[in-house]
């Protein structure tokens, strides 16, 4: 759960939009803004914030935000 | 074979009809025939390649997936690419780098004779190589089963419906449509001749009823007066979206009739905002296909660069993408001008979406008519072959101001006027509310009567004011 909240902080810098509320089911099609363009932007943004670093496959994988946060969860744990 | 034509009528008829008499897997067989016939029909070396390729690409994807190590994985994935890439390269690009590298040379003073002047273009090749690329990438990337059934993959690279100019398929959406068992659906193959008749209205009506005019003048652009040339370059997306959407529909309606849903290619471009937009709407399979594969990939690599690694794998992905209609600069200058363009309205977002906020209806009537502007100036680049050609026309598209009206119709009378003006906006609307509210399906359930006029009148309208001996779909030659 802090995950997906921290990382909604991070979706509403990066988009400039603070209206951003992110579920785990969340995916570009349902957030304003997040498209492949900006996407690159919050990946980077994520791994700056936790010190972590995705392989490219991890991000072309991603389906959701659920996805993201168990990335980001695992490589934490 | 145009699906226009006589011959594309009795075999897609034959294919119809046995592919309903028979059962199980002869369907396959005979849509995999019927598919051979359609290829072979243009030239037995078109399905010699194409089978070869296919074949490659069939082998390579099982390498990848029976590889003990990632290493393995990589280079069977490697090798299979290349291959594809080799043979796309080989057909079609060999000359124009062969053309280049000899003037590189020649400004060193070394004069060296050309080794091959001319390579035939398979048909259909840019297609189906990058429907292989994305079959190798999905099985390389573990997001797609390998397939095991070789006539299955074959009808998913050679299908006729969609083998000549797309759409470009993935294989997670096709591959399961052919295991899955068909049953006859009334509504589905109601759905597919509607979609037919649309598809040959927009290329009979509207796309050959413009096409000789537009042909002369960009075949001849010294010919012309400034205001003509200026009306040619705005006319010419129309007369492109017709051919190529009509040729989509058509597609789209021909595979719905066996059962198979296709991706869509288009979906209203005109109303895009912004050139970003415009290719989420424009050509959707090719842009989705080099989004996925070349975009983000590029741009995940280079996420730490933030926004000059985004632009820089967007200026790479629409080079590629003007590229891969054609071995030219001239296609090379249409793709960086989308790139350009796009990394621009990237950095310039915020305060569009401001003034959008502000005044929404101004700022996009102004944004729609921005957006196509840009994008016919740019397809000046994509429909003439001479450079020199397409910079007289942006210098002389001031001349001859004083032209009369009498010219801006580009030599069309007035019957011709009409039935394109009325044609144009029949469609626009049309698909204003069939995006609206799926007034086809809709359609098709209603009062016999009902049906059968709105049938007629269709079939009314292309026999009277369609173009019968018209030339290939634009998007044919890729």
């Amino acid at each position: 759960m802090k995950t997906l909240e921290e990382i909604t902080e991070i979706f509403k810098e990066e988009l400039k939009d603070n209206s951003v509320e992110l579920t785990r089911e969340s995916t570009a099609a349902d957030v304003d803004g997040w498209d492949s363009i900006t996407n690159t932007n919050i990946v980077y943004a994520i791994e700056q914030k936790y010190s972590i670093r995705f392989k490219l496959r991890e991000i072309l994988k991603l389906k959701n935000v659920g996805d993201l946060v168990d990335t980001i969860n695992k490589k934490l744990a | 074979m145009e699906f226009n034509s006589y011959a594309f009528i009795i075999l897609f008829s034959i294919t119809i009809l046995f592919y309903n008499i028979l059962k199980g897997n002869y369907r396959k067989y005979i849509l995999l025939l019927a598919s051979a016939v359609f290829i072979g029909y243009y030239h037995l070396a078109f399905l010699a390649v194409a089978i070869g390729l296919s074949t490659l690409t069939y082998f390579g994807a099982k390498l990848i997936s029976c590889a003990k190590t990632e290493k393995r994985q990589s280079l069977w994935f490697h090798i299979s690419v290349i291959l594809n890439l080799l043979a796309l390269g080989g057909f079609k690009y060999i000359v124009f780098i062969q053309d280049n590298i000899l003037q590189l040379i020649g400004g060193f003073g070394l004069d060296l004779p050309p080794l091959v002047n001319k390579v035939f273009l398979p048909l259909g090749i840019s297609f189906y190589v990058f429907q292989s690329i994305s079959y190798l990438i999905e099985v390389y990337w573990e997001e797609q089963e390998v397939e095991e059934n070789y006539f299955d993959f074959m009808l998913y690279m050679l299908f006729f419906m969609k083998f000549i100019s797309g759409p470009i398929e993935r294989p997670q959406d096709f591959l399961p449509q052919i295991k899955s068992k068909y049953t006859f659906n009334y509504y589905q193959v109601v759905s597919g001749l509607q979609l037919i008749g649309i598809g040959l209205f927009k290329k009979l009506v509207i796309a050959d009823r413009l096409a000789p005019y537009l042909n002369d003048i960009f075949s001849s652009v010294h010919n012309y007066s400034g205001a003509q040339l200026v009306m040619a370059t705005f006319i010419y997306p129309i007369q492109l979206y017709a051919d190529f959407s009509g040729y989509t529909d058509m597609a789209i309606g021909g595979a719905r009739i066996f059962g198979f849903e296709l991706s869509p290619n288009f979906n209203r471009p005109f109303i895009a905002k912004t050139i970003t937009d415009f290719w989420r709407r424009w050509h959707m399979s090719l842009s989705f296909w080099v989004r996925d594969y070349i975009y983000e990939p590029l741009a995940a690599s280079r996420r730490a660069w933030r926004q000059w690694g985004v632009m820089y794998a967007l200026v790479i992905t629409f080079v590629l993408l003007g590229l891969w209609h054609g071995a030219s600069w001239n296609f090379i200058i249409y793709g960086l001008i989308q790139g350009v363009v796009v990394c621009y309205e990237m950095k310039t977002s915020r305060i569009r979406n401001k003034l959008d906020k502000r005044f929404p209806k101004l700022f996009g009537i102004y944004s729609i008519l921005r957006t196509y502007i840009i994008f016919s100036l740019s397809l000046l680049f994509f429909r003439i072959e001479k450079f020199s050609d397409v910079i007289y026309m942006f210098k002389h598209s001031v001349d001859g101001i004083s032209t009369s009206f009498k010219e801006l119709n580009l030599g069309m009378n007035d019957h011709n006027i009409i039935i394109l003006f009325s044609a144009l906006l029949l469609i626009f609307v049309f698909e204003y509310f069939q995006d609206k509210s799926d007034i086809l399906s809709k359609l098709s359930k209603k009062h016999i009567i009902i049906r059968w006029t709105a049938y007629y009148c269709l079939a009314f309208i292309i026999l009277l004011c369609g173009v019968f001996d018209s030339g290939d779909f634009i998007y044919i030659q890729f």
